[in-house]
């Protein structure tokens, strides 16, 4: 871990740098002049078939998804009824109300296919009408869209460095989408992107006080059409603003030739839970699964009340799990305020990023050259600067030749970054899984709770339950928190630094898997984990409790 | 410069629907106005009580709200070849983004047809309306109509104390803060592109507008943006003058009203440049590039002009010659060295 650092940028480099990023949105929008104009998808010229279905689909499947919406709560209730008694013994019940039941189910399953039949047709047609778009008939906006990309990527990251107002970055990178836009090279946003970018937008934090986070380390078992989904239940987190039961598990091999089965509308799995007093919950899936595995999180809903005693979980057909609640008492990470300059975090940050990635083919490209020429242009970081050293000699035993470092001179490697150097290779990890359940403070407009660590011999992961935590890789704004820096230590004394591995991200809620760079020390019984951000540090200390992996 | 920065500019005339009918919206002498609506001024003060506009009005009351908003510099063309391909669909677009009705502008009508007008959205409209439009006019430059600033500034007077409006002689601008709510953003938006769609002499003279009105005041923090507008125009136009690369081109933005200099390294020159030089197709005129203008009567003007980077600005006569209200691009010729 690296720190320090002059405290903020003055009023002359944050001029030089807005500057700097409004005269890079003027070359790219002259670059993108250069390309040609998109047509805009013109069905005039499609065959008559095609035209009148593009016109009457489109709004026709927008006003039956819009009229259908409000009902679709009542249908799911309907249909899940019709689909429990179907089958089964008919209840004790008079024919008048046998006949309403038909009829009200009947008409709950019309709305369901119709609406959807209508808003599946119509986002085919816009499909066909984009696939022509991006075949070639209307000419892509490649160009412009890399160039919009630049300005974005250096505006968040000018954003991070408290260079630039976020709102000043985000006006000015809305600015240049508008003018290509206006110039049709790029396409116009469709209705409903504004609703999607205000609910992306981040919630504030609950205070510490208001995070229940209770370890659970249980196997559960549940059928699906591949075979059985074996997955461990972290912990439970139970929060103002939203309940979770986090989980890791592995999924039923998928025979060659034939995709996965989605059981559910959300995915893979859905969950239920009872409290005490009787009241009921329903869960959906989210978080990430790929061929193998399942890392993620059960998100409750309604959210359950802080008074509860106990919680019965149903995942998918298992058996419940009982989860305590009174008495709890979760780990809680101790703060240490220390305020470091937003730009050195920066670099250091890229270089962080560069240890989780330094196998990937041209890995200088990670630490974002362009960034670091941008910041030593407009005088935010000089030759002298301690991350800019820190950067330039893990380039240097990494054997990345980047021309932003070549007049910097090396500096002593973090005995933190040495040791994940050291260990690049290893892959000595013990296979297992440990429940967590970590408590973090608030850190740069972030809180999270860590509730759980798998380990194999090549790699580990960290489950995470955060807040404001932007998903990283997806066109970032500028006025979106980034994240803290993650790192561990084990009482073997190797270090692993933790980066974002695939996770579900809305509302300001994030479920992210952290992947660890290198393994756990496979004699370690205890792992020290830090949250670095830039107005300080936070560090719990967890034993660690191996299961054995689902 | 001792000519106003709107002296070298022609008349521009659109027609825009108001209503069932096809309506004029002429620009003259650096004013906006409703050639077919003889009462202008009320309709527009009509408005700003919350009563329903008219589409012409709408949009003169719009050209006076941007007629400062740095947005029209982002947006707008940065030269004559640089060609805008929005519409009036466009702005509806951006307004169908808009959850409900939450924009700001009157809608023509009163209301979205086939949406009910609510006791409660319809108490929100004015209220709304009320607080936008009791903002002050800019100094002296834009106006809504022949007369009209007065009848809004007596307005705006008589509820000075009761509605919130910026600073004296501040000049508005899509600035740090004004990104926090989205939706006005985008009502806001979708009423700049409605203007823009009035045409390439209006984009113009919409953008020399803005030029003008931060010409006349500090710019403080808007300075990064007023540098961008300035390179993004001043920058073809040398390239183009040279034939090099607009990559090439160093500008820096000036202080004060001074006229565009080369100091050996890099361009410079004051936000108004973009006002009376560039908004009015005078940037480069028979192989020379105009740094001033000290005189103009169109189609008439006397501009000082380099040869070469390096040399001395000459006087120049020159004359437009494309036709007045034209929506052509407007053709300078030196008529006396």
């Amino acid at each position: 871990m690296a720190g320090g650092g002059r405290p903020q940028a003055d009023g002359d480099v944050r001029e030089r740098a807005e500057t700097y990023l409004r005269l890079l949105a003027e070359t790219e929008l002259r670059r993108a002049l250069g390309s040609p104009a998109i047509s805009r998808p013109n069905v005039g010229t499609a065959s008559p078939p095609l035209r009148a279905a593009y016109q009457v689909l489109l709004p026709t499947a927008a006003l039956a998804a819009r009229a259908a919406r409000p009902l679709y709560p009542l249908v799911r209730r309907v249909l899940a009824t019709r689909e429990r008694v179907q089958g089964r013994a008919a209840p004790a019940a008079s024919p008048a109300a046998r006949w309403t039941f038909g009829a009200v189910s009947g008409l709950a399953a019309a709305v369901s296919t119709s609406a959807s039949a209508v808003e599946r047709a119509g986002w085919q047609m816009r499909q066909i009408v984009r696939g022509r778009h991006v075949a070639g008939r209307f000419h892509g906006p490649g160009l412009a869209r890399a160039g919009l990309d630049r300005v974005g990527r250096l505006a968040s990251d000018f954003a991070a460095a408290e260079l630039i107002d976020p709102a000043a970055a985000d006006s000015l990178v809305d600015g240049l989408e508008s003018a290509l836009t206006a110039r049709s090279r790029l396409e116009a946003r469709g209705p409903g992107w504004a609703m999607r970018r205000r609910i992306g937008q981040r919630r504030g934090s609950p205070r510490a006080g208001q995070v229940v986070a209770i370890p659970l380390g249980r196997l559960v078992t549940t059928p699906s059409e591949d075979g059985q989904i074996r997955v461990t239940l972290l912990a439970l987190i139970l929060a103002p603003d939203r309940a979770e039961v986090t989980l890791t598990g592995r999924l039923p091999a998928v025979p060659d030739g034939r995709t996965r089965q989605l059981r559910h509308r959300f995915g893979l799995l859905s969950g239920s839970a009872t409290d005490d007093r009787g009241a009921t919950y329903e869960a959906h899936l989210t978080g990430g699964w790929g061929e193998s595995r399942i890392d993620g999180a059960l998100s409750f809903h309604p959210i359950p009340p802080a008074q509860i005693r106990w919680l019965d979980v149903k995942v998918g057909e298992s058996d419940p799990v009982r989860v305590q609640l009174a008495g709890s008492q979760p780990v809680t990470a101790d703060w240490v305020e220390g305020h470091t300059s937003p730009v050195e975090r920066l670099i250091d940050s890229r270089a962080e990023r560069l240890l989780s990635h330094h196998w990937l083919h041209g890995a200088g490209d990670v630490v974002a050259p362009e960034a670091i020429a941008a910041l030593r242009e407009v005088g935010a970081v000089g030759p002298d600067s301690p991350a800019l050293r820190r950067l330039a000699a893990q380039l240097r035993r990494l054997g990345c030749d980047s021309p932003v470092i070549r007049d910097v001179p090396s500096a002593d490697l973090p005995e933190s970054w040495a040791s994940v150097l050291d260990n690049l290779d290893a892959s000595d990890g013990p296979v297992g899984v440990s429940p967590l359940a970590v408590v973090f403070p608030e850190i740069d407009g972030t809180r999270c709770v860590l509730t759980g660590l798998r380990s194999e011999p090549g790699s580990a992961s960290l489950q995470l339950v955060g807040w404001g935590w932007p998903a990283h890789g997806w066109p970032g704004r500028p006025g979106e928190t980034t994240w803290p820096s993650v790192w561990a230590r084990d009482d073997a004394g190797r270090w692993h630094i933790a980066v974002g591995n695939g996770g579900g991200f809305g509302g300001g809620h994030a479920d992210v898997t952290l992947r660890l760079t290198p393994p756990i020390h496979p004699r370690a019984a205890s792992l020290e984990i830090t949250l670095l951000g830039k107005s300080g540090h936070a560090t719990a200390t967890v034993p660690l409790a191996w299961q054995a992996a689902p | 410069m001792t000519a106003p920065w709107w002296a070298a500019f022609g008349p521009a005339e659109a027609t825009w629907p108001c209503g069932d009918q096809r309506h004029r919206l002429r620009w003259e002498v650096g004013r906006l106005t409703a050639v077919d609506h003889a009462e202008a001024e009320g309709e527009l003060v009509l408005g700003a009580l919350g009563g329903d506009q008219p589409d012409c009005i709408r949009l003169l009351r719009a050209w006076g709200e941007h007629c400062d908003d740095l947005d029209v510099l982002m947006l707008g063309p940065r030269s004559a070849t640089d060609t805008l391909t929005v519409d009036s669909r466009d702005a509806e677009r951006l307004r169908m983004a808009l959850p409900g009705w939450t924009g700001y502008a009157p809608l023509p009508g009163g209301a979205i047809p086939g949406m009910p007008l609510t006791w409660g959205s319809l108490w929100f409209r004015t209220l709304r309306s009320f607080v936008v439009n009791a903002r002050s006019l800019p100094r002296g430059t834009a106006a809504y109509g022949p007369g009209s600033a007065a009848v809004v500034a007596r307005f705006h007077a008589m509820h000075a104390a009761a509605f919130p409006s910026h600073g004296p002689g501040r000049a508005r601008a899509f600035l740090p803060g004004m990104g926090q709510d989205l939706y006005r953003e985008l009502a806001r938006r979708a009423e700049l592109l409605e203007l823009l769609a009035l045409g390439p002499a209006f984009q113009f003279r919409l953008s020399a507008t803005v030029a003008a009105a931060w010409s006349e005041h500090d710019p403080r923090t808007a300075r990064p943006a007023l540098t961008a507008a300035l390179a993004g125009r001043l920058a073809p136009a040398v390239a183009a003058w040279l034939h090099v690369s607009p990559d090439e081109v160093q500008v820096s933005l000036a202080e004060g009203s001074g006229g565009l200099l080369w100091d050996g390294d890099r361009w410079r020159a004051g936000i108004r440049w973009v006002a009376a030089v560039w908004g009015a197709g005078l940037a480069v005129i028979d192989g020379h590039l105009v740094v001033d203008v000290t005189h103009a009567e169109f189609p008439n003007a006397d501009v000082l002009a380099l040869e070469a980077p390096g040399g001395e600005p000459t006087a120049l006569a020159v004359r437009c010659e494309s036709a007045t209200g034209s929506s052509q691009r407007p053709r300078w010729r030196i008529i006396r060295p």
